[in-house]
Order: structure tokens, then C-alpha cells, then sequence
């Protein structure tokens, strides 16, 4: 995570609002797009579950969280495959790894607001 | 990031707004290029239809209209403009896909700043290289104040659109249709939209003549702007002033490669157009460009926007699409001279006005 919040900000001070604002935006937005993608696998809506996973999965590659980004690309493909035994599977894996980004995000957001406040 | 044209346009288009974030960032803030943003690419083929922007990245997965189904559409009217695709999907099998449907460039998630904003300038620097050697000028010569608008608006937002240069002769300030000084500004009004150079005359409303200072004014303008293509008044038309500019405008326009006449509200039933252009993208631009004619808009039943559009739908009985503008081609020299973006043939045998 850190590698890839280094790549967007590049070498570039003035990148830093961008940065949180991205992280910021992936926390708050995270848990109603994991409660979309449960719902998809409970209505057993292929198309709803690929368009979820999918979404959460860029989202998570753009800031670097790649293991979460890995298991909702594994969703997404069981999805688009039909089977969303498969991907009802993954769901915990997903869940998983999302619990274990996101201190890590939280970490940084804490570490940035006292400078944001200043 | 600049050139003479100034800045590079660019149309972004993702449903995720995180990725939309992170690409004005790097292309506008740290680029330098002019960015615009969309998450529906409903919205962004609707923008592609008004401005004329260098490159488009689009996301492939969106909600509604995948972006290589976009691609195929803005394809069909902007087969040049480069385009960079941009996913998270594994699959080569997207790659493939945006590939066949002629994506410049398939870039993947996550973004490399630095990779993004090199691959975006480098195709629009490219893409501009080659509008401009494609480039046409267009002249529309018009006796009154919106007579060019309600006769090709859609085709100038066309070559507007596609980076043409555009410039219009208006021969009186219609003094018959009320304030000369209001019907002047409202002109000047609608060629601003299509970032058109005016020539707007002051000659008598009614009584214009074929020969000077008719012909010298059209004359002027087809010198200064050296125009591929020339759109005026058909010869079948009741009203004595555009049968007089469309006379003026053959002899003034004789060395013009391409010449084609516009369907006036006047037109007689001799009207004969032999193509037909699809304005379908630019109907709304039409209507735009005639709402700038307020004035008259109370007074001119046919300028009232059903009409316009009703029109419009007429003809694309002939030339397909939904909406089209009809043309009687005088004279069309080289391939490249009519539009090709926008053109059908009549379906009957061809008739020269």
C-alpha cells in the first residue's frame, strides 16, 4: 500500500490532498460496496456480484491493496463464470482481507490528520 | 503539454470516482491538460458531440454501457480520435477486445501516473498532428441572421465538432425581422458556440443584390479563409435575397472544391437535395445554436424547436440516423470533401441544382 500511495503521489508534495482524499473516499465508501457484493451473492445475481467485485477490486488495485484486490477479482471471475457457489465461497477471503487493509489505511489517515489540521 | 492550439483536451470516463480523482489529478493538475470528467458514458457520448477533444480514457467495465461499446459508438462519428482504454480485469480477452475496436492505447489497473500521463500526451499530440493535416475549412454563406443555423447547424456542430475550421458570412442584419443591433449580436452569439469566424454585412434586408456588394463580401471571405467546402442558399428558394447569395456565392466560390446548398424555410418544392447528413450527435447543438436567436424565435413559427427537429426527422427518411440535414450538392471535387463522418447519398438518381 504504502509502495503504490508513493507512486500516486510521486515526487510531488502537492499530490498529498489527493492521496488522502483517495484513501479517505475507499474507507468510507468500503463497507456498503462489501455489503453490495454479499447482497449480489445472496440474490445469487451473477451480474450484480461480477459489477461489485469488479469495482471493489479496481478501487482496492488503485491504492495498492493488492491481496483485497486479488479476492474480489476471484469473485468477479467466478461470477462471470455462473458460479456463485464458487464466489459465495470466496465472500470470507474477501471480507478477510479487507479487515486486514484497512487499519493500515485508518493507520495512515491518523498518521496524516494532524498536518491536515495545520 | 501545449502546443499552438493550446492545451490538450481530454474526456475521461469511469463510474468510479476514486480512479476519475486520481486521473485529473495527474493529467490536469500535474500534466497541464484540460480535463473533463464523466461516470455515465451516456453523458460523455453526449459531450463528444460538443466538444472537440483530443484524446478519451475510458474504463472498460461500467454499469449500463461497457467502455468497448463506447468505443464502438464514438467510433462511428470520431474514427480518428485516440482513445486509451484503461481495467482492471485480468482477462486478455479484454485486451483483444479493446484492441479490435481500434483502442490506441489498453492500460491497466492499477494506474502508473507517470505512464498515463506519458501514453495520453503522446496520442494527443499524434491525434493532432492528424486532424490537422485532415482538416477542413468550412464557409456558410446566409443572407439573414440564423438562415446558415436552421439550414446546417447540425453539419457545422459536426465540423465544429471534429476540429474543423469554421466561418459564416451573414449578408444583412435582417432589418425586416426587428432590431438590426439585437440580430447582430445574436449572431454573433451562435458563432461564438461554434468558435466561428463572422462576416456579418450590413446590406439592404430584401433587396440584395446578385452582383457588388453581394458578391464582393462572399467573394472576401472565400479569399481570407480559403474555405475546402462551401454551404449556402439553394437556387430553390422563394425568397429573392437567398436566390441572390446563392447566385453570388457560385461565382465567388467557383474555385472551391466542394459546394452544397442548404434548405431554407423559403425553399420551393423544387428543393432537390441529392445528401443527406446525419446530425443525430448535433441535433441538440442545432437547437442551441438557433436559441440564440431569441428575437425572432416569438416571431418565426419555423424556427420554434419541434419544427426544427420535426425537419430534421423528415429527413432522415433518406439519410438514416434520426436526424438529418439535406444537401443539394453543386459540386464535390475530392473524396475527402463532403464529411465523410456524416454523409449519405440519395437513394434515386442524383440531381445536380
Amino acid at each position: 500500500v504504502t509502495r503504490r500511495l508513493a507512486e500516486i503521489r510521486g515526487p510531488d508534495d502537492a499530490a498529498e490532498p489527493l492521496v488522502r482524499r483517495l484513501v479517505g473516499s475507499f474507507i468510507e465508501r468500503a463497507p456498503a460496496r462489501l455489503e453490495r457484493l454479499a447482497e449480489g451473492v445472496g440474490r445469487r445475481d451473477a451480474i450484480a456480484t461480477a459489477e461489485a467485485a469488479h469495482g471493489l477490486a479496481g478501487s482496492a488495485a488503485n491504492l495498492g491493496a493488492e491481496l483485497l484486490a486479488a479476492r474480489c477479482t476471484e469473485v468477479d471471475e467466478y461470477a462471470r463464470a455462473g458460479r456463485l457457489d464458487l464466489a459465495a465461497d470466496r465472500l470470507p477471503a474477501v471480507r478477510a482481507a479487507y479487515a486486514e487493509v484497512e487499519p493500515v489505511l485508518r493507520g495512515l489517515l491518523a498518521a496524516w490528520r494532524p498536518e491536515a489540521g495545520g | 503539454m501545449t502546443d499552438g492550439a493550446g492545451a490538450l483536451q481530454v474526456l475521461v470516463v469511469d463510474d468510479d470516482p476514486d480512479i476519475l480523482l486520481l486521473v485529473e489529478d495527474v493529467l490536469g493538475r500535474r500534466g497541464g491538460l484540460r480535463v473533463s470528467t464523466e461516470q455515465e458514458p451516456e453523458a460523455a457520448l453526449r459531450r463528444l458531440g460538443s466538444t472537440p477533444y483530443d484524446v478519451v480514457v475510458t474504463d472498460v467495465e461500467m454499469p449500463g454501457m461497457t467502455g468497448l461499446e463506447l468505443l464502438a459508438k464514438l467510433r462511428e462519428h470520431r474514427p480518428m480520435l485516440p482513445v486509451v482504454v484503461i481495467t482492471a480485469h485480468p482477462s486478455v480477452e479484454y485486451a483483444v477486445g479493446a484492441l479490435r475496436g481500434e483502442a490506441d492505447e489498453f492500460l491497466r489497473k492499477p494506474l502508473d501516473p507517470v505512464e498515463l500521463l506519458r501514453v495520453v500526451t503522446a496520442l494527443g499530440a499524434e491525434g493532432r498532428n492528424r486532424a490537422a493535416a485532415s482538416r477542413q475549412v468550412v464557409l456558410a454563406v446566409g443572407a439573414h441572421p440564423d438562415d446558415v443555423e436552421i439550414g446546417v447547424g447540425g453539419l457545422l456542430c459536426a465540423h465544429h465538432a471534429r476540429g474543423d475550421e469554421v466561418a459564416l458570412v451573414t449578408l444583412t442584419h435582417g432589418a425586416r425581422g426587428g432590431d438590426t443591433g439585437l440580430r447582430g449580436s445574436e449572431s454573433r452569439s451562435a458563432a461564438e458556440l461554434l468558435n466561428a469566424r463572422l462576416y456579418l454585412e450590413d446590406l439592404e434586408d430584401t433587396r440584395l443584390p446578385v452582383n457588388d456588394p453581394t458578391l464582393a463580401v462572399i467573394q472576401r471571405a472565400v479569399v481570407e479563409v480559403r474555405p475546402d467546402t462551401v454551404y449556402t442558399h439553394s437556387l430553390n428558394d422563394l425568397h429573392q435575397d437567398h436566390r441572390a447569395v446563392h447566385q453570388a456565392t457560385m461565382v465567388a466560390a467557383r474555385r472551391v472544391a466542394t459546394v452544397a446548398c442548404y434548405q431554407s424555410p423559403s425553399a420551393a418544392v423544387s428543393f432537390h437535395p441529392n445528401r443527406f447528413a446525419g446530425i443525430d450527435d448535433h441535433i441538440d447543438g442545432k437547437l442551441r445554436l438557433l436559441a440564440c436567436f431569441a428575437s425572432q424565435v416569438s416571431l418565426r413559427d419555423y424556427l420554434e424547436p419541434d419544427v426544427i427537429i420535426a425537419t430534421a426527422r423528415y429527413w432522415s427518411r433518406f439519410g438514416g440516423g434520426r436526424y438529418t440535414e439535406p444537401l443539394e450538392v453543386v459540386r464535390d471535387r475530392t473524396a475527402a470533401g463532403m464529411p465523410a463522418f456524416a454523409v449519405h447519398a440519395a437513394p434515386e438518381s442524383s440531381h445536380a441544382a
